[in-house]
């Protein structure tokens, strides 16, 4: 825990005006980040396209298929935007090679969270609605998606100390990519099981495949959103 | 001026500040009242049904009497929304798809005029199936509510020609093949067999993706029922395959000419078998139409003109050279006398002229007819209470009886007696079957007027008015002066126009409005704050969110799931707010309590009765079965639970503040653990006397259990409150410390400041910081004991966890401070919450979903005023708890200020603000409803999902004005109470 306190890094934001907070902003922003983000901008919506389209016939194997490609894709994004060491006096060639692999296993523990804080989300669907007894799996193929979406990212890029979190859950943390991201994702959960009552009877409303979308959507517009106020404070 | 006179002239000027205070949410009750009266009369057309069954009276055996001459049997074929241009195309192929499918009726009726004829088949809306078949068999106009005198919604006890058929000819003969819809109608249907056989072939009309299965069942039946012709005298098939064709598809499609050619098929045949039979008469027939889409139920043209095909062997029509547009309730006078029955007592309609005429255009038998029909007409309008004496339409009546007993002209006796005919259904229809647009618009405008200044009134009325009390005085006199003015200019004009009633209410309830806000514009003291809090936004947002769930038929079905999502997530805003509280323990005190809140927001949903359409996605669970109306074991044993856990929960929020002390301990622990152990003995006895296998004796048992409900209601209602009134039980202890040893040890400290300081004696109030709230809740918790005795066991289980809810959204709000920065929130999601519970305890929005059983709760018969209170106990407890639970907001954890009179004052001010907001989400609710029930009057849905939604959406405003003005009047005599003691 304490390592990770010590590696874990915040999304380079640049520097706002907001007040002082726990989390600390590195001033340096690098550019490949925005290569890869304004990527993983593009892949998502394609992302969500192709996964909408192929959901409705059968949600669960979908799901479970793709899952492990969402984890790899989150990983990479964060392990490619990741910053680099906030400029400390020394910076030698070893300590950048330690920096890396800090990097990595920051990754991993938080792949390793996101999956110990899933039944939790779970938990958090049915309190919403989701189905008890029934649909078990496809209600947690969805909070696994979610988790990767909306935890995962941010687990890797904020401090684990209980002020900052407080902070997040109490929606009073800084605006970055990641916590826009998660904060888009769940009001694209919310949204998403508005259309399930209609009767419609179309093979969309089956259970998880509007919430499904709605995530994937939210957090697309999650980090869009978080990438123009991020712009935008740049040029302030 | 004396201190003690001036104190006296302080109480009673605080007790006329919480009298006058009661002005506000009486006024706006009725506003809202009559704000519905107006929209209810446009939209519920309700009509008396008379019970009296028609006899062959001197009429139809007059010497000049010539009758047409009767068939045998019947066949009536029943396709389901048969459209008229299904069975007439346009004359030429036009491209569409049902136009040249179902040919053999117009075939027919051009190659043999005397045999078989196509008329247009004029349905009266509501277009729905169940009305129309009520149209069909009795020959009157059904509107929605059909006040009869059984509580059964469906049955018809009118009278009709099944039943005179089913009298006259014996109980068997009729035979039935279809939609299980008229079992429901007629349940003596169900019984149709003849020596052993079985007669009646009832499918679910439920399922409408299906186009198969009714059909083919229908046909497989038909043809060996025709073979038996002389079990029956009525052969009724009813065919749904082109309704379901039209609601699933639409009517020009494929699917709806494969249905057509179908039903051509089965006709063709159907003639051919019956060519040889000349006593056989054949009918086919829409119920309606549909409209572009193949929906139903509105008066579009498509909807209302239905298709309508005879035949015989033998002829017996008159040929006509254009096809004839008739009513379909015009059937049933002459169903009845072909098939020589007595015409049903509720008949509107005319005989068919064709057919009267016969092939021989005889003119006296066309009379006859007519006569009799007249008669029976003349006899329904004097039994009924909707006429009044004399009229014109009796006038016509009068002339026509005096021609006939005077003259032979018989063509114009029979125009005489059709005219009388057509006036008379013309003034039925428009007493019940028009939507009334003009009174609808209006109660719209009066209760968007109402919420307006319900709204302005909230946002001006807080504590921080100097002299509330002379404030309202000046609102209510303008408000009564407005009145006035209103009533005169209302009812002066409605005399004009000869719209008096909904004239006068308009007047009268605009007039107060305008006048309250002339008052409110000329008090230039009152400035509408501008920064609505977020919290406010917060509150006005779940009422439209709620609201919005009645634009879609699915969300209605769906509402309680809809609801428990809004609850939880206003429960997840709340553990936001909770996690940005600096103060760790409160912090840890808010979330904790927002989280129960969540949970107890997502429980909420799990009890309950399934509604017909939510089927088969939901499976009932408040009663021992999905077919029984019975308690489950298991919930009598967790009520149990309930009574005896119950009140610990209590104690335990009133721990809080250390409030359980004075009479708490014997209110709450002793007689609320007591007043719950027999509401679940109540409920034991009563499971007890419905088991079948119990051995006990039942009429020792329905002693004892109205022993026990009548003795908790008497204490819960009566005894509890007057001891409340006369004795203002209050939840505090007083403690005194001698500090004479803490002195003295201090003055041999040489502390002087101490010992100076402290004084000999102290006096600690324990359980002061909730003077209100505690006195409050022991009242609270009596009403609600009744209401849980009320409820099934379920109901009364869910009713405690809405009690706990309600206090831990108090203890959340308290720790969030949100009385204060918007005193509307709270009380709205506790009125969110009342809706949330209504579903809770086993209802649904609609009519069949009533309790009727806990009518006998107290007495053996129907005994007003205790029927009543029980079943408004049971079907609107939760509201009456969350009206009441209103002045908690302000009172929870609020402590007295000793001798201040202003702020005595200003707390009732803040009682009636806050249940302003209460009746804003009601108010606001309510209007919403009645903008979506107006805009979607044509809706298919209408009388199954969105009537039934408004008048619960109708009932629950009343019931939660009145209950916040109880709970209103209830708050002013504790803060007078609190004030005689600490003033």
């Amino acid at each position: 825990m304490a390592r990770t306190k010590s590696t874990a890094r915040h999304i380079p934001g640049p520097s706002s005006p907001t007040p002082p907070t726990a989390i600390a902003h590195p001033p340096t922003a690098h550019l490949p980040e925005h290569v890869i983000t304004s990527t993983a901008l593009l892949a998502f919506p394609i992302g969500t396209v192709v996964l909408s389209s192929l959901l409705p016939s059968d949600p669960i194997k979908v799901l479970s298929y793709s899952l492990p490609a969402i984890a790899l894709l989150q990983s990479l994004n964060i392990l490619l935007t990741s910053p680099s060491p906030a400029p400390v006096a020394k910076s030698t060639a070893g300590k950048k090679k330690k920096q890396a692999n800090s990097t990595v296993s920051t990754t991993i523990l938080g792949l390793v969270l996101t999956a110990l804080l899933t039944p939790a989300i779970h938990i958090i669907y049915i309190l919403f609605g989701a189905p008890v007894t029934v649909s078990i799996l496809a209600t947690f193929l969805l909070s696994a998606h979610t988790a990767i979406l909306a935890l995962f990212p941010l687990l890797c890029t904020v401090p684990l100390d209980g002020a900052t979190w407080i902070d997040i859950v109490a929606l009073q943390a800084p605006v970055t990519p990641a916590y826009t991201a998660a904060l888009g994702t769940i009001a694209g959960a919310w949204l998403g099981a508005v259309p399930i009552p209609l009767d419609w009877d179309r093979e969309w409303q089956t259970w998880p495949v509007t919430v499904v979308f709605g995530v994937y959507v939210g957090n697309a517009v999650g980090r869009v959103i978080g990438a123009v106020r991020g712009g935008k404070k740049k040029k302030v | 001026m004396s201190p003690s006179s001036d104190s006296r002239l302080r109480k009673f000027q605080l007790r006329r500040a919480t009298r006058i205070s009661l002005l506000v949410p009486v006024w706006f009750l009725t506003l809202h009242l009559l704000a519905l009266l107006l929209f209810g009369l446009g939209f519920l057309l309700s009509r008396p049904v008379l019970p009296d069954i028609a006899t062959k009276s001197a009429s139809y055996s007059g010497a000049d009497v010539v009758l047409p001459r009767a068939f045998k049997r019947a066949v009536v074929v029943l396709i389901d929304a048969l459209r008229y241009d299904f069975i007439t195309g346009s004359g030429d192929w036009d491209g569409t798809y049902y136009s040249d499918a179902l040919t053999t009726p117009l075939m027919l009726s051009v190659s043999h005029p005397e045999n078989a004829a196509v008329f247009k088949f004029i349905a009266d809306p509501p277009t729905t199936t169940l009305q129309r078949l009520k149209a069909l068999t009795t020959g009157s106009l059904p509107t929605f509510v059909d006040a009869g005198s059984n509580f059964n919604g469906a049955e018809v006890t009118e009278d009709s020609w099944i039943g005179q058929l089913l009298s006259s000819r014996g109980k068997n003969r009729v035979a039935f093949a279809g939609d299980d819809t008229w079992l429901s109608l007629f349940p003596v249907l169900a019984h149709g067999t003849y020596e052993g056989k079985n007669l009646t072939f009832p499918y679910e009309s439920f399922n409408v993706w299906d186009l198969y299965t009714v059909d083919s069942g229908v046909t497989s039946h038909l043809w060996p029922l025709l073979e038996r012709k002389d079990d029956w005298d009525v052969l009724i098939a009813h065919y749904l395959g082109v309704d379901h064709a039209g609601h699933r598809f639409g009517p020009d499609t494929p699917q709806m000419k494969e249905k057509l050619l179908e039903m051509d098929t089965m006709l063709k045949t159907l003639v051919d078998a019956i060519r040889d039979d000349d006593e056989t008469l054949l009918v086919v027939l829409g119920d309606h139409g549909m409209d572009e889409k193949g929906d139903h139920g509105g008066d579009s043209k498509g909807e209302v003109e239905a298709g309508f095909f005879w035949y015989s062997s033998r002829p017996f029509l008159a040929p006509v050279d254009k096809a004839e547009t008739i009513n379909q309730i015009d059937l049933v006078p002459t169903l009845s006398l072909l098939l020589d029955i007595p015409v049903p007592f509720n008949n509107l309609g005319s005989p068919i002229v064709s057919a009267m005429l016969g092939p021989e255009r005889n003119f006296q038998t066309l009379a006859s007819a007519f006569r009799i029909v007249s008669e029976q007409i003349y006899g329904y309008r004097s039994h009924h209470p909707s006429f009044d004496g004399t009229s014109e339409v009796t006038e016509l009546y009068s002339a026509a009886s005096e021609a006939w007993n005077t003259s032979r002209d018989y063509v114009r006796i029979s125009e005489l007696y059709l005219e009388f005919q057509k006036q008379n259904l013309k003034t039925c229809r428009e007493m019940w079957a028009k939507f009334d647009v003009p009174s609808m618009i209006a109660g719209i405008v009066l209760f968007l007027a109402s919420v307006v200044s319900l709204i302005v009134f909230y946002a001006a009325f807080d504590g921080s008015i100097e002299c509330a009390s002379d404030y309202l005085d000046l609102l209510a006199a303008n408000a009564g002066c407005g009145a006035l003015i209103g009533l005169a200019a209302g009812t002066g004009l409605g005399y004009l126009r000869s719209r008096l009633f909904t004239a006068t209410i308009f007047g009268l309830a605009m007039g107060s409005i305008l006048g309250f806000a002339k008052a409110l514009h000329s008090l230039s003291s009152v400035n509408v704050k501008s920064p609505v809090s977020k919290w406010t936004g917060l509150a006005l947002l779940s009422i439209v969110l709620h609201g919005i769930l009645f634009a879609s038929n699915s969300y209605v079905v769906w509402e309680a799931r809809s609801l428990s999502f809004l609850l939880v997530s206003f429960g997840f805003i709340l553990l936001v707010a909770s996690f940005r509280l600096a103060d760790t323990k409160l912090r840890a005190t808010a979330v904790f309590h927002s989280i129960v809140f969540i949970l107890q927001s997502r429980i909420a949903e799990y009890p309950r009765v399934c509604r017909e359409e939510q089927l088969p996605f939901c499976t009932s669970n408040f009663y021992a079965s999905t077919a029984s109306s019975v308690s489950s074991l298991p919930a009598l044993v967790v009520l149990f639970g309930t009574a005896l856990a119950f009140p610990a929960i209590i104690k335990s929020f009133l721990r809080t503040s250390a409030s359980y002390e004075g009479s708490a301990p014997l209110w709450v622990g002793t007689g609320l653990r007591v007043a719950l152990v027999l509401v679940a003995l109540y409920w034991t006895l009563d499971y007890v006397e419905a088991d079948p296998k119990s051995q006990a004796n039942v009429e020792q048992i329905k002693m004892y259990k109205y022993v026990v409900s009548r003795l908790l209601f008497g204490v819960t209602v009566v005894g509890a409150p007057l001891a409340w009134f006369r004795g203002v039980p209050l939840c505090l202890r007083v403690e005194v410390t001698n500090n004479q040893e803490k002195i003295k040890q201090a003055v041999q400290d040489g502390d002087v400041d101490t010992a100076s300081k402290t004084s000999p004696v102290s006096v600690e109030i324990i359980g002061f910081g909730n003077t209100y709230g505690s006195l409050y809740m022991l009242l609270f918790l009596s009403i609600f004991a009744a209401v849980a005795l009320c409820l099934k066991p379920v109901g009364g289980i869910a009713m405690a966890g809405m009690v706990y809810q309600i206090l831990t959204l108090l203890e959340v709000g308290d720790a969030l401070e949100l009385f204060a920065s918007s005193p509307i929130v709270i009380p709205t999601i506790i009125a969110l919450m009342g809706t949330q519970y209504y579903f809770a305890t086993g209802h649904q929005a609609t009519l069949a979903s009533i309790q009727w059983d806990v009518a006998f709760l107290f007495t053996q018969s129907i005994r007003p005023p205790l029927t009543h209170i029980a079943l408004i106990f049971n079907t609107f407890g939760p509201f009456i708890l969350a009206g009441l639970a209103v002045p908690l907001t302000v009172f929870y954890k609020l402590s007295p200020s000793p001798r201040d009179f202003r702020a005595s004052e200003a707390t009732m001010a803040r009682v009636v603000q806050a249940g302003t907001g209460a009746m804003i989400y009601a108010g606001g609710l309510t209007l919403i409803n009645c903008i979506t029930t107006i805009v979607l009057r044509r809706h298919l849905m209408v009388w199954k999902i969105f009537a039934p939604r408004f008048m619960l959406a109708g009932a629950t405003v009343l019931v939660i004005d009145v209950a916040v003005v109880a709970g209103t009047f209830f708050a002013g005599t504790a803060i007078g109470a609190v004030y005689d003691v600490f003033g």
